[in-house]
């Protein structure tokens, strides 16, 4: 019975997790950085809620994941309107071509 | 219960497959649309994991706020055709040194805990009940949640806008 | 243990509660006055900080609680620096107003984000609980994402924005995974009830101390240690210059303030800091302090050295500050937070002093670059001279507060035994004599480009006089705050 064990969950989210540490560190684009933030925040929902299922009994878990919801939407809000308004700057949504500020 | 194991490992391959495509794909339009269905298949583990009203939310808020955000981001952006993603090679290097690091680490850990596991039993009535925290334990993290929606809306607004000349009628 | 239920809660809270009303009305004020005079606008937000730290005073002496069933705490210590956050936002305010009048900045919403900020940094400095921490936390980043990229028209404030986000995000998404392990572990996300579970049953070490890690990238990423310091110089340099004193204060005192309460009550058995839950002796905790401390200030001074841009200056600077304050987090003992907590009230007053002049240059003389500085000795010598007091006070000379704060942070170290990172602390700050010297020769000692005079109005030479001051007061009469903080070192445990 896979789908009943704790351990197939924190597996999932620990690749989820690490696929989107690797999308960060080696993507350029920042809306390519973004989408692998929102697979971390993913991997951290899920297990929460695998927790609250088999750990912590209660709906606990649950509720914190609602709130790490909310806290996702605002930040890719905000994250998606500074991209864009550079975007008007730079033309181009690559990190490395925002250069003026070196040292 | 050989069918749920069957439809569980379904699931699953679909999650980390998509969640593949978002982090692998060269053009961010694929990787766009491949998180959209990511974020379905996660919706599909918290079913299996008794938490039914959760699955509802990463639909409503997920699938329907965030992933159609993103996806406007790249269409306001230039021709998405072009838009592929750099990717430079020493810090694919680094990066997935990292990341395996981290993955190794993380599945080391998982193994090694002895996680105090009890029979999962689904909870009645959960939407009711997670209402009830909102307005008893969780208030003030609620309140919280208010305000930071505040302004993460207006802050948007503000930052996204042309330019201040627009306002001045 | 006395913890509240929401309704007996509220008195509790009323500076946040006021800070939030104020929020409303400096948009509605904004909404109904004409675009020309921002200054009401201005006005209201200074109303409100001021009442905000009218009702600190009194819920000031209140009996340490628990509030929100466990949620938020108030004790002793949280009251101390919650004075600091709504002082920086005053001074923030009062530093805005004086900018904004000559720039074409649509301030309603700016002010509203400054209250916004202040707020969040009251709550992070209360939160009790993993959620609360990250709310708060959160909070806080989010508009400081917008303060960041609010000089619109400025292609490196947008940049700055864009880099902040994105780190910011990754760091808030790392210490979320970090929470849930913890919360895995435990069964908890109350930092008490974690404590109680960590105490009573025996917890994997490995688990623990990559939680730990990541919960710490979170917040060291407000705090700005090293290695999550990457942000800071641009943010810095890109953003409005009030914004990023604002940054380099209040924020930063959060980061600490949470940083505290995170350590002592969840891993330790009592308040000083003696005996701890027995995962975290093998984990090393103090170890990992001294490094993360080392590291910040090494790269902090040595990066400032070769910088020609007074404000990227002050932003290493900023980051060497909070390495020299780890030191104090690093000797895990009473000594070390008094030592903190006077350290962020000098720091307030001199960086927010030395933020406004380079603000001010910057305005005047279209320049952040240390060769705007030169001759300025004659050109508005009472900058000059406030400008020297805060370096000064910066690199910790006596007779000012710097000095004092180093001096408790190095004999905090001393009582901890921890000799060598005192010493690797005495050469920093001797490293650091370099960059600020730079800046004060270029003021006093080379000749100025132009022969234009730096104009200022008497409100803006009243606020450095008044920044100085307290820099100066503090380093001689430092009896009646040394005083306040050690009755203010108190976390609420159990």
């Amino acid at each position: 019975m896979i789908y009943n064990q704790l351990e197939t969950y924190l597996v999932i989210s620990a690749i989820l997790f690490s696929l989107g540490l690797y999308a960060t560190f080696t993507r350029k684009n920042a809306i390519s950085i973004l989408m692998g933030v929102e697979l971390i925040l993913n991997a951290a929902c899920i297990n929460f809620v695998a927790f609250s299922n088999f750990v912590e009994i209660g709906l606990s878990g649950q509720v914190v994941t609602i709130f790490l919801i909310i806290l996702a939407a605002a930040e890719a809000a905000v994250a998606l309107a500074i991209v864009l308004h550079l975007y008007r700057h730079i033309q181009s949504v690559n990190v490395d071509e925002a250069t003026t500020l070196e040292g | 219960m050989v069918i749920a194991d069957f439809a569980f490992i379904l699931v699953a391959a679909f999650v980390l497959i998509c969640a593949c495509v978002v982090v692998f794909h060269n053009k961010i339009i694929y990787s766009a649309f491949a998180l959209l269905f990511c974020f379905f298949g996660v919706a599909g583990l918290y079913v299996f994991l008794n938490a039914e009203f959760l699955a509802g939310t990463q639909l409503l808020v997920y699938v329907g706020g965030i992933s159609v955000l993103i996806l406007f981001g790249i269409l306001l952006t230039k021709n998405i055709e072009d838009l592929t993603s750099k990717e430079v090679s020493t810090q694919k290097i680094f990066g997935g040194l990292i990341s395996v690091t981290f993955l190794g680490g993380l599945i080391y850990m998982v193994n090694s805990v002895d996680w105090k596991v009890s029979t999962p039993k689904p909870i009645e009535n959960s939407p009711v009940e997670i209402g009830k925290l909102f307005m008893s334990d969780f208030l003030i993290p609620f309140e919280i949640a208010g305000v930071l929606l505040l302004v993460a809306l207006i802050g948007a607004v503000v930052i996204g806008r042309d330019t201040d000349k627009d306002l001045e009628v | 243990m006395n913890t509240l239920t929401a309704t007996e809660s509220i008195p509790y809270i009323l500076p946040e509660i006021i800070l939030v009303i104020g929020i409303c009305a400096v948009f509605l004020v904004d909404l109904l006055i004409k675009k020309e005079s921002k200054t009401p606008v201005a006005l209201t937000a200074l109303i409100f900080v001021v009442g905000a730290f009218l009702a600190l005073l009194k819920i000031d002496g209140l009996e340490p609680s628990y509030l929100f069933s466990g949620m938020l705490v108030l004790d002793k210590m949280n009251v101390y620096f919650k004075y600091i956050f709504i002082i920086s936002a005053a001074i923030a305010t009062l530093v805005s107003m004086q900018t904004y009048t000559s720039r074409k900045l649509n301030s309603g919403e700016y002010y509203a984000f400054l209250l916004t900020a202040t707020l969040g940094t009251l709550l992070m400095s209360g939160a009790s609980d993993l959620l609360t921490m990250a709310m708060s936390i959160e909070v806080v980043s989010i508009v400081s994402y917008c303060l960041a990229g609010y000089k619109k028209e400025d292609m490196e404030s947008s940049e700055a924005a864009l880099k902040y986000v994105l780190y910011g995000a990754l760091s808030s998404g790392i210490m979320l995974y970090g929470a849930s392990i913890l919360f895995g572990l435990t069964g908890e996300t109350n930092l008490a009830g974690i404590h109680t579970a960590l105490a009573t049953t025996e917890v994997n070490s490995i688990a623990l101390a990559l939680s730990i890690v990541m919960i710490l990238g979170g917040i060291g990423y407000k705090i700005a240690f090293a290695p999550f310091h990457f942000w800071c110089p641009d943010v810095y340099q890109g953003s409005p210059t009030p914004v990023a004193a604002f940054f380099s204060v209040a924020p930063k005192a959060a980061g600490f303030a949470m940083l505290l309460r995170f350590i002592s009550v969840t891993f330790t058995n009592d308040p000083s800091f003696t005996t701890w839950i027995p995962e975290i002796e093998s984990i090393g905790l103090q170890k990992v302090l001294i490094a993360i401390s080392i590291l910040t200030m090494t790269l902090g001074n040595l990066s400032a050295l070769n910088q020609t841009n007074v404000k990227r200056i002050l932003a290493y600077s900023s980051i060497a500050h909070a390495g020299y304050m780890l030191m104090g987090m690093a000797a895990l003992s009473f000594a070390g937070v008094e030592a903190i907590l006077f350290y962020l009230a000098t720091y307030l007053f001199m960086n927010f002093g030395a933020f406004f002049v380079v603000d001010h240059i910057g305005r005047k003389v279209g320049s952040d670059e240390i060769y705007a500085f030169k001759g300025l000795n004659t050109k508005a010598p009472l900058l000059a001279f406030t400008m020297v007091i805060f370096l000064a006070s910066l690199a910790g000379l006596p007779p000012m507060a710097g000095f004092i704060g180093k001096f408790y942070l190095f004999s905090a170290l001393v009582s901890s035994e921890l000799y060598l990172l005192a010493v690797w602390g005495l050469l920093n700050s001797v490293v650091s004599l370099y960059y600020y010297w730079r800046v004060a020769k270029a003021m006093y000692l080379e000749e100025s480009l132009s022969d234009e005079k730096v104009e200022f109005n008497l409100s803006g030479g009243v606020l450095a006089s008044i920044l100085a001051g307290f820099t100066l007061i503090l380093g001689i009469y430092f009896n009646p705050l040394s005083v306040w903080v050690k009755s203010s070192v108190s976390i609420l445990f159990g």
